[in-house]
């Protein structure tokens, strides 16, 4: 007969749970005919009790009688509770306020927020250039011949001859080592320009940060992982990075250096047309030619240096699809980050 | 460039299927952009010998041949002109598949049932022509199936070679970069060469009048050719290799082209009276008919290929069209030449031309193998167009290549890669580059003649680094002490200005720093700025001076687009003319407000901004960076409407100015709304930010306030009576502040009521009440005698 007993603990704690969650008079009202009414389940287990042996009875008679108080008291506490509820509630908390406008952050400016702390917390110090620049710095130093394509009124904005705006933040760096002795550690934010037409992928004001180390042994290595730290500080622990050759005036060897695509993960979709990998940007080690200009020794020092475009690792970070809008400055816009 | 995986086949043996190329080729410095499946879809094609052509009876354009395909014969519609018994064509029979995989099916034309169709070459996707049926050598048995005429089926890379590999530029240059990847050997073609005993001395000489600009020059005269169409293996070759097939010679000047990377041209021979060829700079303003019929003007950085009397050629860049090879040839001469980089690049720019053979020049070509592209372009000239070769070539070659002679350390190629790499796999990547070098401790390299990218020990070590391959690298975690030279506290009080302002409401924008010059002066005149010397148009034709004519687009936009309630700042740079170099760049702080004062809600009645919003928001800000005494001196300013135009100063520096946009101006600007604009220097917004901060101990006795409303002049400053005050009420003064502004009802015209609250408080005691009033009693005194001011009851 200890099938009741255990029975009516089931029932208990059933019943106990759902009072606990009732949450308003009505269903209180219900629950409560449910319980102690006269066809309740109480009810149910008082008939048995003239069904099971004598020396039971008492234990059954008094498990039922336990749990009619302690419904009771459950219930009429609730029902103060609800009671009470509503004559509190005296103000209509549901109207929205709308007090003040929220200010945004720029989404390129965030992300540069972020290249900057963790290029910072490996050691690096912000350095910075002008936007205009001599051709000096802009190419010559950094090893680009005179007849460079790049040099072209088609791809340089002149302001008059000789001086431009600069095309990269490359010039930062023969700036920064000009004015210090080695070894430097740098990383170099800002804007530049080009002369292309602007359309959903092209500026021609774009933003660019741009790496620099030069000590010592410093190695092709050394700029794997900085480069593979920074992916995967940036864009998850599953991010690969991956170099190709390439060709730069001012790096030998020369790269050009992949994220595995950080939407689809690598396995192919439309935004790295198929193939896993999204074209980051170039790197390389600092070419001899750089170190002349700057008066550094070559034999002595190595480096390595990168660029990155801040642009399209804004575009990919927030799924953006037109570059446009990073520089139309529409609220709507920016206030989605 | 394009290259073709079958062609590269034929060069050299290797394990690797397209796709697997196309990765080693991607990893190794030729960036596969794109790979092409051509005539892989075509089956079922096979030669047929027309027997019969007969009209068709419903269609004066269309016949009906009677082929004979190996197997039967049958009746094809044919719409051809050149459809004609006797000649050996390719058929498509039911079920055979053409270019574009269109399947063939019986079909009915113009009521007469065709089952197949007799092809033109654009039918196999080898051309685009579609002028005639394809005519096949008389020695094609009918029935042949098209895989044994011609291979069709192909694999195209499009490659992207960086400017210093010149020797990517052919399919000897990728055949090499197989070998050096994979191992092998390349089969360069068998050069067997029947002279005529004629000598090509006797009736050419060549005299290079510019040997700068032209180090070598060779050049073969071939007799007796027979101008006509190419094969069709050549011709489908070239078009999947994007060039259109002309005739045989021109053909096989760009075959050989593709194949040795090396530039050819032929000129038809009989327009050189002379019997000569000058190779000499041209005359500026010299004019020139290059083989597109377009008259060139040249200058004197040209080079051009003469008779020693007129032009033939625009030196590596464009034949003339007085020389060029007609149906009617019969003796041609066979340039293949080393042309200065510089002086290809340079004049291809300036006619405004880019060649496939300029491309090659300006990037340089291998000056060895001038006579070695020569010969084998004359035995296919032999080969395909029956032309008879003068003995010996002529090569002319007064500057001769002196090759870089590198000290190739090891040892410096590991530490720099930071790979541990062993000598014998560098020697053989050096081996599998054909670059020579003797062996020692220190290797001792000879730069090869087709790579002028390599003259300096790092050269080498990217060779190294890109064969070996770059993913062998181990990615190094060196510990990283600060190198910290000059902190910049500039980066820490920007992003403190950066934070308070979006804790303020307002949204950062990052604006063009390019501007259009032209609204500029229509806005002000005055203000002087840079411009573009090649803008990309108007809108984007010069640099900000300021601020805020950047500020005022973006607001413009905003309300445009009915963003009219806004709060926008930009941190950024202003370029300002300067008699330097350079400009004197200038990082700004601008802040543009407009529209409501908050958003309309049922707690806050709707206000719009006004001065004094902008004021209140400047208060705020300056005084969290710990910048006080602020105040605004009236001055005119560009921009701002001159009741609302001041300096701003604070900590008694200047910082900037702030007003409120002239209406004019606004207007001009395309400003639909009031605007307020402040402009801040943010070089001494971040010198006053950094100054010390120092505690200064909590109060520990009460204070008193003490409530006065005045009824003043209406031009009497409130900056005035505040001085007034605090001069009266000395070091016991701790706050003053107007609370109350009332001009109306109950106050005189010409009077205005201000209201204060003086805030006492002395750090060593409790004022008492007496003290209070008896010092608020005297300010009010001194007010009423400086200022006429009454207590207003």
């Amino acid at each position: 007969m200890n099938d009741i007993l255990n029975d009516i603990k089931t029932f208990e704690a059933e019943a106990i749970a759902r009072l606990n969650s009732v949450l308003d008079k009505q269903a209180l009202d219900a629950l409560k005919i449910e319980l102690l009414g006269r066809k309740g389940k109480l009810a149910d287990f008082s008939k048995a009790i003239s069904k099971v042996s004598d020396e039971m009875r008492p234990q059954i008679g008094a498990a039922v009688n336990r749990l009619r108080k302690l419904f009771e008291e459950h219930i009429a506490s609730k029902e103060q509770t609800f009671a009470s509820a509503v004559k509190k509630q005296t103000i209509d908390y549901t109207l929205p306020v709308r007090a003040d406008f929220l200010g945004h952050k720029h989404p390129l400016l965030q992300t540069v927020d972020d290249i900057v702390d963790i290029f910072k917390s490996m050691g690096f110090e912000i350095a910075s250039g002008p936007d205009v620049e001599t051709d000096y710095y802009n190419f010559d130093a950094l090893n680009t011949p005179e007849d460079h394509p790049a040099r072209d009124l088609s791809d340089t904005f002149y302001l008059k001859k000789g001086v431009l705006l600069r095309t990269h933040t490359s010039p930062v760096q023969i700036r920064t080592m000009e004015k210090h002795k080695p070894p430097v550690r740098i990383i170099a934010p800002g804007r530049c320009y080009r002369s292309d037409y602007p359309d959903a992928s092209h500026s021609p004001v774009f933003y660019q940060c741009e790496g620099l180390y030069v000590d010592e042994g410093v190695s092709m290595a050394d700029l794997k992982g900085v480069i593979t730290a920074f992916a995967r500080t940036m864009f998850g622990k599953d991010i690969k990075v991956r170099f190709r050759p390439h060709f730069f005036p001012f790096t030998e060897p020369s790269v050009e250096y992949d994220f595995s695509c950080v939407i689809c993960g690598g396995k192919g979709c439309r935004v790295c047309k198929n193939n896993g990998w999204l074209e980051i940007s170039g790197a390389g080690m600092v070419d001899p030619e750089v170190f002349r200009a700057v008066g550094y020794d070559s034999e002595k020092y190595t480096g390595y240096a990168f660029g990155m475009g801040v642009d399209r690792i804004t575009l990919l970070r927030y799924r953006i699809d037109d570059i446009r809008l990073l520089y139309e400055n529409d609220v709507r816009f920016i206030r989605q980050f | 460039m394009k290259v073709s995986y079958n062609w590269l086949r034929e060069l050299i043996d290797f394990e690797a299927d397209h796709a697997k190329l196309a990765e080693l080729f991607t990893m190794s410095g030729s960036e596969v952009e794109a790979i092409e499946p051509k005539g892989q879809e075509i089956s079922g094609i096979v030669s047929a010998r027309i027997l019969e052509v007969n009209p068709h009876p419903n269609a004066d354009k269309l016949t009906l041949c009677l082929i004979d395909n190996g197997k039967e014969k049958i009746r094809l519609v044919c719409g051809a002109p050149n459809a004609r018994p006797g000649i050996n064509v390719l058929v498509g029979m039911v079920d055979s598949v053409i270019a574009g995989g269109r399947r063939l099916d019986k079909v009915k034309i113009r009521g007469v049932e065709s089952c197949g169709m007799i092809l033109a070459e654009d039918e196999l996707g080898i051309s685009g022509d579609h002028a005639g049926i394809i005519e096949l050598p008389d020695e094609i048995k009918p029935g042949t199936s098209l895989e044994k005429i011609a291979k069709l089926d192909d694999w195209i890379y499009e490659l992207e070679i960086t400017p210093n590999r010149p020797d990517c530029l052919s399919h000897y240059g990728m055949a090499r970069e197989i070998k050096a990847l994979l191992g092998g050997r390349i089969k360069y073609p068998k050069i067997t060469i029947n002279e005529i005993s004629s000598p090509t001395a006797d009736e050419l000489t060549i005299e290079i009048a510019d040997p700068q600009g032209c180090p070598r020059y060779t050049g073969r005269l071939v007799s007796n050719v027979k101008v006509g169409p190419s094969p069709l293996w050549l011709k489908s070759r070239l078009f999947y290799l994007g060039m259109r097939p002309i005739n045989n010679i021109v053909d096989i000047t760009n075959y050989i082209m593709l194949e040795t990377g090396q530039p050819l041209h032929a000129f038809d021979y009989r327009h050189f009276r002379t019997k000569k060829v000058v190779v000499r700079k041209a005359v500026a303003g010299e004019k020139f008919i290059t083989l597109d019929n377009t008259e060139r003007s040249l200058t004197e950085n040209h080079l051009l290929i003469t008779d020693g009397e007129k032009g033939m050629a625009l030196a590596g860049i464009m034949g003339g069209q007085n020389s060029e090879v007609a149906a009617d040839t019969k003796q041609i001469l066979l340039e293949s030449a080393y042309f200065n980089p510089v002086v290809i690049r340079y004049g291809a720019k300036a006619v405004g031309l880019s060649t496939e053979s300029s491309q090659r020049f300006e990037r340089g070509v291998d000056i060895n193998m001038a006579p070695f592209a020569n010969d084998r372009a004359c035995q296919l000239i032999a080969q395909l167009a029956d032309g008879q070769i003068h003995k010996g070539i002529i090569d002319c070659y007064p500057k001769k290549f002196v090759p870089a002679i590198i000290e190739f350390r090891p040892q410096r190629a590991r530490s720099l890669l930071g790979l541990e790499i062993p000598n014998p796999i560098m020697k053989d990547i050096l081996n599998g580059l054909d670059i020579p070098y003797t062996d020692g401790p220190v290797l001792k390299i000879t730069q090869p003649s087709f790579r002028p990218d390599l003259t300096r020990e790092v050269d080498l070590i990217e060779e190294i680094a890109r064969i070996h391959g770059l993913d062998k690298i181990p990615e190094s975690y060196r510990p990283g002490g600060s190198l910290l030279k000059e902190p910049d506290p500039s980066f820490k009080i920007r992003n403190q200005v950066r934070a308070l302002l979006v804790g303020m409401g307002f949204v950062e924008t990052f604006p063009l720093t390019l501007i259009d010059s032209d609204m500029l002066k229509k806005l002000d005149n005055t203000i002087e700025a840079m411009n573009l010397q090649n803008p990309l148009s108007e809108e984007l034709s010069g640099l900000r001076p300021d601020l805020i004519i950047t500020m005022m687009k973006t607001l413009r936009h905003n309300i445009n687009y009915g963003n009219k309630d806004i709060r926008l700042f930009d941190i950024g740079t202003a370029f300002i003319p300067s008699s330097e170099t350079l400009p004197v760049e200038k990082e700004l702080l601008c802040l543009g407000i407009t529209g409501k004062t908050n958003p309309t809600s049922w707690r806050n009645p709707d206000k719009t901004v006004d001065f004094f919003s902008l004021k209140g928001i400047l208060e705020t800000l300056l005084s969290h960076l710990n910048i006080n005494e602020i105040e605004l001196i009236p001055q005119n300013y560009p921009y701002f409407d001159t009741d609302y135009s001041f300096t701003l100063s604070g900590n008694r520096n200047i910082l900037g100015r702030m007003g409120k946009v002239a209406a004019a101006v606004g207007k001009q600007a395309g400003l639909k709304q009031e605007v307020y604009i402040a402009e801040l220097n943010m070089a001494m917004l971040t010198s006053l930010a950094l100054e010390e901060k120092h505690f200064k101990p909590l109060p520990k006795f009460p204070g008193s306030d003490r409530d006065i409303a005045l009824i003043v002049d209406e031009n009497i400053q409130a900056a005035a009576i505040m001085d007034s005050i605090r001069q009266s009420a000395g070091i016991l003064l701790e706050d003053l502040f107007p609370f109350d502004l009332y001009q109306g009802q109950n106050i005189p015209p010409g009077k205005k009521s201000i209201a204060f609250r003086i805030c006492y408080r002395c750090p060593e005691r409790t004022l008492t009440d007496d003290e209070v009033d008896g010092m608020t009693k005297n300010i009010i005194d001194i007010l009423a005698r400086e200022y006429g001011a009454t207590l207003r009851t």
